[in-house]
């Protein structure tokens, strides 16, 4: 059962074709990698499929439903959540706000302290306990990454789109960082990730798409992704373990 | 689950009862006090009114409108057209009403400008409507001011001080409830508060078009003092730099700062109007300087780090 289907997105700025005839797919329950050099338009695609950006051409399907044109809030409140790649949080708000405002405006409608005592669950989830009170400026680069994915987890979605929350993290991090990807997919949540740790990418996804200038250039599961000559030579440089 | 977590969002139990002893001794007022008073008071109750709903929405999300003008003179040619129709009440929420749809149309039609764009916007708005409004009293009512209906200063005092109640109360609960924090995520990062699942263009439009209406109503409600209106009274622009002002030198990010600003500019005027007639504007300048360079959070923010300096001197000696 397929919960994203993205047939023939294409998007161009200006002259530039940043994202070219872009076909693929997310299964349920799924957690599928997309890597690229930079500038291949692995973030454009995050912005296509949550909103940020409609596509020139091509549609986008969730659940079975066009998503193409909705708001960003519209494809939320379906049930697609994203964190971004400079992380954007409400730095001058509460760690917990940040965290209850995405609880508040969900559908159907949650109490304060229903929304706090979910925030704080979920602050909890993503190892951030005893920094709710904090502004989320003070929180650490690494706490502001997790703050970000608190904050996508409590709209409650199907989908995550997770843009590169391992860059910044030393390994200790990026290892824990590993295990809640896990977690969150044990909570039968769909992920969708951008990274740049491969090691990272070759353990969680059970899927990859490789994107170059644009265009999809490769796809499959992380061995045959690891061993495939054309992605070696424009992107992994030499043979990785999977 | 601490205190700490869900206090924050409980209303401390002191503020209604501070605040009906306020709104009581305000509505006793006219009673034991002279007329002059009444009317100064008055004149506070307008300023506090339109600080507060041009800080309710500019003040979190960072959109600086400097169009209060254009919402209170709205009010205030309602007024003198409808004054002779209908009722006073009834006038003041039809002068609010007009203003909130208009602030509908303008939110519709600018609220995606974004920094400098909007708020050079909102004072061409304010300026073509003062235009529009003297080229049409000029060409078609050939004429150039109007007269509105005169209403006692006791019952206009009672009616700015029910919409000052309102307004108050407004504040306060949407600052409280998630629209407060929609408004100031906005503020932050509009793009997040957008993928998180709000409605960004509603929240703006519906809040700004709500902080029209009560300068609307205040604009009607005043007119009935001023006897005589044009178009450069009713849309001085003044009307639209005073909020501002007051909310930053009282302190923008809380109603008691905003409600301190406004009241204490507003009798500082008075004061050095009739004292130092000459120097009043000079004055009032310096004042003005001299709090935004030295008092980031106005005067509500040298009170908290006075409190704070307070409580960590303490600290130390125990």
């Amino acid at each position: 059962m397929r919960i994203l289907e993205v047939q023939g997105i294409t998007v161009r700025f200006g002259g530039l074709v940043a994202v070219s005839g872009v076909d693929f797919h997310i299964d349920h329950g799924e957690v599928v990698g997309l890597i690229g050099p930079n500038g291949a338009g692995k973030t454009t695609l995050f912005n296509l499929i949550s909103g940020a950006i409609t596509p020139s051409s091509g549609i986008i399907l969730f659940k079975g439903d066009n998503i193409t044109r909705l708001k960003p809030n519209e494809i939320c409140r379906r049930g697609i959540a994203r964190t971004f790649q400079l992380v954007k949080l409400f730095s001058d708000m509460t760690v917990l706000e940040n965290v209850m405002l995405s609880c508040l405006f969900r559908k159907p409608r949650v109490t304060k302290d229903e929304a706090a005592h979910e925030s704080m669950e979920l602050l909890d989830f993503v190892g951030l306990n005893g920094t709710e009170s904090l502004p989320a400026r003070e929180l650490p680069i690494g706490g502001q990454k997790r703050l970000e994915v608190a904050r996508a987890l409590a709209t409650k979605p199907e989908l995550l789109l997770l843009d590169e929350v391992m860059a910044g993290l030393n390994p200790a991090e990026v290892a824990e960082a590993i295990e809640s990807i896990k977690k969150i997919r044990e909570k039968g949540i769909s992920i969708m990730l951008v990274e740049h740790v491969m090691q990272a990418i070759m353990d969680v996804s059970d899927r990859i798409i490789v994107l170059h200038n644009g265009e999809k250039l490769a796809e499959g599961v992380p061995c045959d992704i690891a061993s495939n000559e054309t992605v070696i030579n424009v992107y992994l440089g030499g043979t990785i373990s999977c | 689950m601490n205190s700490l977590s869900t206090g924050k969002y409980l209303p401390n139990p002191r503020i209604p009862v501070l605040f009906s002893a306020a709104v009581l001794a305000a509505a006793l007022l006219p009673l034991i006090m002279d007329p002059f008073t009444t009317i100064s008071a008055t004149n506070v109750f307008i300023y506090i009114v339109i600080t507060l709903s041009w800080a309710l929405f500019s003040g979190p999300t960072q959109y600086i409108s400097i169009a209060t003008a254009a919402f209170f003179g709205i009010g205030i040619y309602t007024s003198a057209l409808a004054g002779e129709l209908m009722p006073f009440p009834l006038v003041v929420c039809l002068g609010g009403v007009v203003s909130f749809v208009l602030a509908l149309l303008v939110g519709l039609s600018t609220l995606r400008l974004k920094g400098m764009y909007f708020t050079i916007f909102t004072f061409g708005l304010s300026e073509l409507i003062r235009h529009f409004v003297l080229w049409w009293e000029v060409v078609m009512t050939g004429t150039v001011g109007r007269w509105v209906v005169s209403v006692d200063p006791i019952p206009v005092y009672y009616t700015m001080l029910v919409i000052l109640v309102v307004t108050i109360s407004f504040c306060f609960f949407i600052g409280r409830s998630r629209y407060g924090l929609a408004l100031r995520s906005i503020g932050q990062s509009e793009e997040a508060a957008d993928h998180m699942g709000i409605n960004i263009t509603a929240v703006k439009i519906n809040v700004f078009a709500i902080t029209a209406f009560f300068a609307g109503a205040t604009g009607s409600t005043m007119a009935t003092r001023w006897t005589y209106i044009d178009p450069s009274i009713a849309f001085n622009p003044l009307f639209s730099f005073m909020p501002v002002l007051m909310a930053i030198f009282g302190g923008i990010g809380s109603i008691t700062g905003q409600i301190i600003g406004a009241a204490v500019l507003t009798l500082l005027a008075d004061l050095l109007l009739t004292e130092f007639p000459y120097y009043y504007m000079l004055i009032y300048g310096i004042i003005l300087v001299v709090v935004i360079l030295f008092l980031p959070g106005g005067i509500v923010g040298l009170w908290d780090s006075m409190k704070k300096r307070r409580r960590t001197e303490t600290n130390e000696n125990t």
